[in-house]
């Protein structure tokens, strides 16, 4: 039912499509036999059948403008799009029956292209849009809203440190130098989000003037003892030269903690160098690194979620503005 | 421990939605570019320069300046020009349209007398020869649904149909029989035998002593003709009399000849059929001047072969010119061997004999390409011409005797079904399309008002 519901199965739609479809063909195949060869767009049928391609090119381009005005709540989004979907479909065998099966000159050949793109485009856009966020639901149970992604990323990143400084004491020398997270902030988006202080340890939204701060139990140290000075060392070192910039980037940088494979072999590692006191601490760490491999994971989810759509609608508007040249030439040398 | 929601969402800005989404922003930036490369490519569309490419496909190999000159060279603007499109066939649209067609090819019209006004006046041009079809269309190939729309039911288009006229809708299945099957017999006046011709020799009967040998004939013959080598009879084939119309520049029939030039006595007949020095194709009164004058060189070569001129026997003078005389009085020899006498008339300009009404052409409603069928034997359409009797042969009775093959001959290798065609190509040598153009033409001659070779009748 769910998948049904997820295909836009709808029996309204799908059965004005396939109407179109055989009416159109029945049509062009009964008037090319009374004709006694394939008739063209400028007959009766063609003509006919290229009107109705063209309407629902229109009526497809319309779902923009009804996004724009969703609240004036034009018919219901589902049935749109349904009708989108099924009647989209027609349009190629209408458009290609409308032409007497042929692809014409140069610029009907590019028309009828475009248009199957359009089709391609929108057909695997739907696949997508069924499968991806079903994938997504079952295997990044830490995703988050993907235009955060970067700013969660610079708490946790934030976070860690506290936890580091409370647990372990400051960064001893010796170990990489940490990015200000501000200039981080800065560089992925142009504008300081997160005000980071080494000496006042909270975030500040600029602009909603409202403070994100990060996790106090996250920052609560999870070590009920004691930590040797090596361990410190060596946990530090892991932390400013690995877990830290990986946190912040991901694995653009850091290459270590990629995978869920090789992250977990690199903190087993980490673990074998240090006491079972440091143990919780690195577990909270590795909690971090695996919401940042989701967080990747999403990004690239994403990708293929929402890339398709800019083609699918640049190319319909191309195709919007050249089927008026194409009826606009049509007229002219009919 | 692990994080829970609560601490997720509490790293997370409430106002994020106010956010520009990037997703969003490509969307609308790949809009923006979507409608300029349209706006853009659609202006130079409808410019002239770009006007070419908005063709339905590319003009034929012969029309391809006016991808240069320009649409309007053949489209008025707003005007339908196919003939199937939506008001195509409006009689004002036609003629328009025609028009532009008829600025280069100044065609005849068909059948403009007997047939209805109203179905000539929806004819475009582009009904049968359609273009934008690409570079290698040949636009004079046309269908055989575009002469079978109007001849499966001919008396649906003609003025005033008398209900005999046939209907032709197939060369296979639906057409009528050649005009010399329905009303045999032919008009022309040459006792010619051609079986006779065939023999070795050519004699009358077979076994006939006076067969011609390769001795028999004028010294610049003798190499002209095949002659057996065993028995020395001179063996004609048919190449030797009927020569093609066109010859290519080796001087071999040229692929396209249609018909052969007319025999002629001089070059096809006077090696066997001396006239004695008496010209051939004179009237009455100079063949008769001709005769006279012959009579003198006719004496010397007599008396020189017997190498004395002192005596003239009266009576041998009188033998020679009653023979040259006979040239046109007798009814079985001289004249009267391939002709008809005509009846004394005017014997100023009055001919001997019948004119010879031999048809240059038999199939009158088609063009019969001769070049095209170089492939295949004389006899496999002119069978009657080699059917050996074994008896004297009547010149006259067979000269009435039309030598050309039916129809039926013709369906042996023209099918017009492809699926058929290449089912009989397996059990045959040759096999052959069947389509109405490949033997008729629908235009008359623009400027002498006749039918061009191939129009129907």
């Amino acid at each position: 039912m769910l998948l049904v519901r997820k295909l836009n199965l709808h029996i309204g739609p799908i059965l004005l499509a396939s109407a179109l479809i055989i009416g159109a063909a029945v049509w062009q195949g009964y008037a090319s036999w009374q004709n006694q060869r394939s008739v063209s767009g400028s007959s009766v049928p063609g003509l006919v059948i290229g009107s109705a391609a063209a309407a629902i090119i229109l009526f497809e381009l319309l779902l923009w403008p009804r996004k724009a005005l969703r609240r004036i709540r034009l018919f219901k989004t589902k049935a749109w799009m349904a009708y989108h979907i099924w009647l989209g479909l027609a349009c190629g065998p209408l458009a290609f029956i409308h032409a007497g099966y042929r692809f014409g000159g140069s610029f009907t050949t590019v028309l009828m292209g475009l248009l199957f793109f359009v089709l391609a485009s929108g057909v695997y856009g739907w696949i997508l849009q069924i499968v991806i966020p079903r994938w997504m639901l079952e295997h990044l149970p830490q995703e988050t809203v993907a235009s955060q992604i970067e700013d969660v990323s610079i708490l946790n990143a934030l976070e860690a440190r506290q936890m580091l400084m409370v647990s372990l004491g400051p960064k001893p020398d010796g170990t990489a130098s940490l990015e200000s997270l501000d200039a981080v902030a800065d560089s992925m988006r142009g504008s300081s989000l997160i005000r980071d202080s080494e000496r006042n340890v909270e975030a500040i939204v600029v602009g909603a003037r409202q403070r994100r701060l990060p996790s106090r139990r996250a920052a609560e140290t999870p070590i009920q003892g004691i930590a040797s000075d090596e361990e410190r060392l060596e946990i530090w070192k892991g932390y400013a030269s690995v877990i830290e910039p990986f946190l912040l980037h991901g694995s653009q940088r850091v290459g270590q903690l990629a995978t869920p494979q090789r992250s977990k072999e690199w903190f087993q590692l980490l673990r074998q160098s240090s006491s079972a006191v440091c143990g919780p601490l690195l577990d909270r760490l590795e909690s971090w690194v695996s919401q940042r491999q989701q967080f990747e994971m999403q990004r690239r989810a994403q990708a293929w979620l929402h890339g398709w759509i800019g083609f699918h609608a640049g190319a319909s508007i191309l195709l919007g503005v050249l089927l008026i040249a194409h009826i606009i030439t049509a007229i002219r040398y009919w | 421990m692990p994080i829970t929601g609560k601490q997720r969402a509490q790293k997370i800005d409430p106002r994020y939605h106010a956010r520009k989404d990037p997703w969003i922003v490509r969307k609308r930036r790949l809009g923006w570019i979507g409608l300029l490369i349209g706006l853009v490519s659609s202006g130079w569309l409808l410019s002239p320069r770009g006007s070419s490419h908005v063709s339905t496909g590319a003009l034929s190999r012969v029309h391809q300046p006016w991808n240069e000159q320009g649409c309007e060279e053949c489209h008025t603007s707003q005007v339908p020009i196919r003939s199937d499109a939506w008001r195509g066939e409006h009689p004002e649209f036609v003629a328009l349209n025609n028009m532009a067609c008829s600025k280069c090819h100044p065609v005849g019209g068909h059948k403009n007398d007997s047939t209805r006004k109203e179905v000539l006046a929806s004819e475009a041009c582009n009904q049968c020869h359609r273009e934008h079809l690409g570079l290698n269309q040949d636009l004079s190939d046309v269908a055989d649904n575009q002469c079978s729309r109007c001849h499966s039911n001919i008396a649906s288009v003609l003025e005033r149909a008398s209900g005999s006229e046939p209907n032709v809708s197939s060369f296979s299945t639906q057409h009528p029989a050649f005009r010399f099957e329905m009303k045999p017999g032919d008009p022309g006046t040459i006792k010619f035998s051609h079986i006779q011709h065939l023999r070795p020799g050519q004699p009358k009967t077979p076994g006939d002593a006076t067969a011609k040998k390769r001795e028999h004939l004028p010294t610049k013959d003798q190499d002209r003709y095949q002659v057996d080598p065993d028995s020395q009879l001179v063996t004609l084939n048919c190449a030797d009399c009927h020569e093609p119309d066109s010859t290519s520049a080796d001087g071999a029939a040229a692929l396209d000849h249609k018909t052969f030039r007319p025999v002629n006595f001089e070059s096809h007949c006077s090696a066997c059929h001396g006239l004695d020095g008496i010209p051939h194709g004179l009237n009455r009164a100079l063949t008769e001047k001709a005769i006279a004058d012959q009579l003198p060189v006719e004496l010397f070569k007599f008396f020189q072969q017997r190498g004395d001129t002192s005596q003239l026997d009266p009576q041998e003078i009188q033998e020679k010119e009653m023979r040259l005389k006979a040239l046109l009085s007798s009814k079985t020899e001289g004249c009267a061997k391939c002709h008809q006498l005509a009846l004394p008339a005017d014997p100023a300009t009055d001919s001997i004999v019948e004119p010879s009404n031999v048809r240059k052409r038999w199939l009158l409603d088609g063009t019969f390409v001769h070049g095209a069928h170089r492939m295949v034997d004389c006899k496999s359409c002119h069978a009657a011409a080699y059917r050996e009797t074994g008896s004297t042969v009547d010149s006259e009775r067979e000269a009435d005797t039309i030598m050309i093959a039916g129809i039926e001959n013709c369906r042996e290798c023209h099918i017009q079904d492809a699926k058929k065609r290449m089912e009989r190509a397996s059990s045959q040598t040759h096999v052959a399309s069947a389509n109405c153009i490949d033997c008729h033409r629908y235009h008359i001659d623009p400027v002498s008002s006749l039918p061009t070779a191939g129009t129907l009748q």
